[in-house]
């Protein structure tokens, strides 16, 4: 067989079940339908009120009783690491708190409240997609990291995504704006639609990873964010190297002698 | 033309079975693909009475399945908003897609129709690749015997391409 021909083959049986595709009784199944509805209408319709107050008191009592099966974490001492049923990681930030129903997550959709400042890491699963709510922004994901920011209470959540795709819009609009890696988005609060924002230091979720990467990052770049994260005022001796390298953030002195030695220059702190 | 119940039997044995392969093109999902289908010939049939006229059935057809089929990828993929039509290998274009779903259905209708020892044959050899005589000893046959099933096979399937319309109405 030519490979056109071979190409099509394969695709059929990927598929190809025995009886399936019948047109016959497809044909039947709808010209027949019409036939039945009238009489079924009034039964359907009358069955559909039936079955919405049936709804109405099967949510009653699980809603009722679900109150107990909600967890809630504070990161009331400082930074905590928290694993959901899934394996989804957060890390909040201290002073930031994570809500879910424990009973549900996961089932169909995967849905959490927070507050504050948490990065996650989400666990691909296309079936049950993540979402994440917070005071004025939500999240949709299927797997990725990615941390939202919203301490700055009303006036503006920060989204960056450290990796994978995500949905970024306002808690209660339909709309939104994609994120991708390295992207960061900035909703005003009160306005309908986020924008898209440059992400200011290459590693914006360092205080949850731990690390600070750099991929040929001007010197400058560094300091600046290293100053920011530490609290102090960097400056390098030169200006126009690059650097690429990872440190882990326990401790600053170890990452000034170490790019001190690498660049072969000098770096003052001054406080 | 207008819609009225004979023309719509006719269009339905015509394309029931290629417009399915096409949606399966979007949906991957052969259950779907022939829901989704039926949604759109159903739709159809509760208008026919309005008297709609419809100049070109066919792209009518293909235009609601597509319609459909990316609506239903839309909702499920939440933020993939580029829908494409793609085949084993990746991509396709939509002109392809529409093209090829006439070919594949003759295929779709050949296999059905090839005797049942004959088509398990060609199923066990060219869709879990199995070996002849992996074949022969699980159905508990000669090599022969598998070889002159696969043959058989292969020669219906190509003829049954041949036969164009024969196997629209399956």
């Amino acid at each position: 067989m030519k490979d056109k021909e071979e190409k099509n083959l394969q695709f059929v049986l990927r598929y190809y079940r025995h009886g399936k595709l019948d047109t016959a009784k497809a044909l039947n199944k709808i010209t027949g339908i019409r036939q039945q509805n009238n009489l079924h209408k009034l039964w359907i319709y009358s069955s559909g009120i039936a079955a919405a107050i049936l709804i109405c008191i099967v949510s009653y009592t699980l809603l009722s009783r679900s109150d107990n099966n909600m967890i809630s974490v504070t990161a009331d001492a400082g930074i905590t690491r928290h694993f959901l049923p899934d394996s989804t990681l957060a890390i909040l930030s201290k002073g930031s708190t994570l809500e879910y129903d424990s009973d549900n997550y996961g089932k169909k959709s995967r849905e959490v409240n927070m507050s504050g400042k948490v990065f996650f890491s989400v666990r691909r699963n296309e079936q049950s997609p993540f979402t994440a709510t917070a005071m004025y922004a939500q999240v949709k994901v299927l797997g990725t990291e990615f941390e939202i920011d919203e301490r700055m209470q009303d006036t503006v959540t920060n989204v960056y995504v450290k990796s994978g795709k995500v949905m970024f819009k306002g808690r209660n609009s339909s709309k939104g704006i994609i994120l991708t890696k390295d992207m960061s988005g900035t909703l005003t609060h009160g306005n309908e639609m986020p924008e898209m924002t440059s992400t200011a230091f290459p590693n914006p979720s360092a205080w949850a990873t731990g690390k600070f990467v750099y991929k040929n990052t001007p010197i400058d770049a560094v300091m600046k964010e290293l100053s920011i994260y530490y609290g102090t005022s960097l400056y390098a001796s030169e200006h126009f190297k690059t650097i690429t390298a990872e440190f882990k953030t326990d401790s600053l002195d170890e990452i000034i002698s170490l790019i001190e030695k690498t660049l072969d220059i000098t770096i003052t702190k001054k406080d | 033309m207008t819609i009225n119940i004979n023309s719509f039997k006719d269009n339905f044995r015509l394309y029931y079975r290629p417009l399915c392969l096409f949606a399966l093109h979007y949906l991957h999902d052969i259950d779907n693909a022939e829901d989704t289908v039926q949604d759109c010939f159903a739709e159809l049939w509760e208008r026919k009475d309005s008297g709609m006229e419809i100049s070109d059935i066919k792209s009518y057809l293909y235009s609601m399945v597509r319609n459909r089929c990316i609506d239903i990828v839309r909702k499920d993929s939440l933020i993939d908003s580029n829908v494409q039509p793609s085949d084993l290998e990746g991509i396709i274009s939509e002109e392809e897609c529409e093209e090829r779903s006439y070919d594949e259905a003759r295929l779709w209708t050949a296999i059905d129709s090839l005797p049942e020892k004959c088509r398990e044959v060609f199923l066990l050899a060219k869709r879990d690749g199995m070996k002849y005589e992996e074949i022969a000893v699980r159905m508990n046959i000669s090599v022969n015997t598998v070889k002159n099933q696969m043959n058989k096979a292969l020669k219906n399937l190509k003829e049954g391409i041949r036969k164009v319309y024969m196997f629209f109405f399956g």
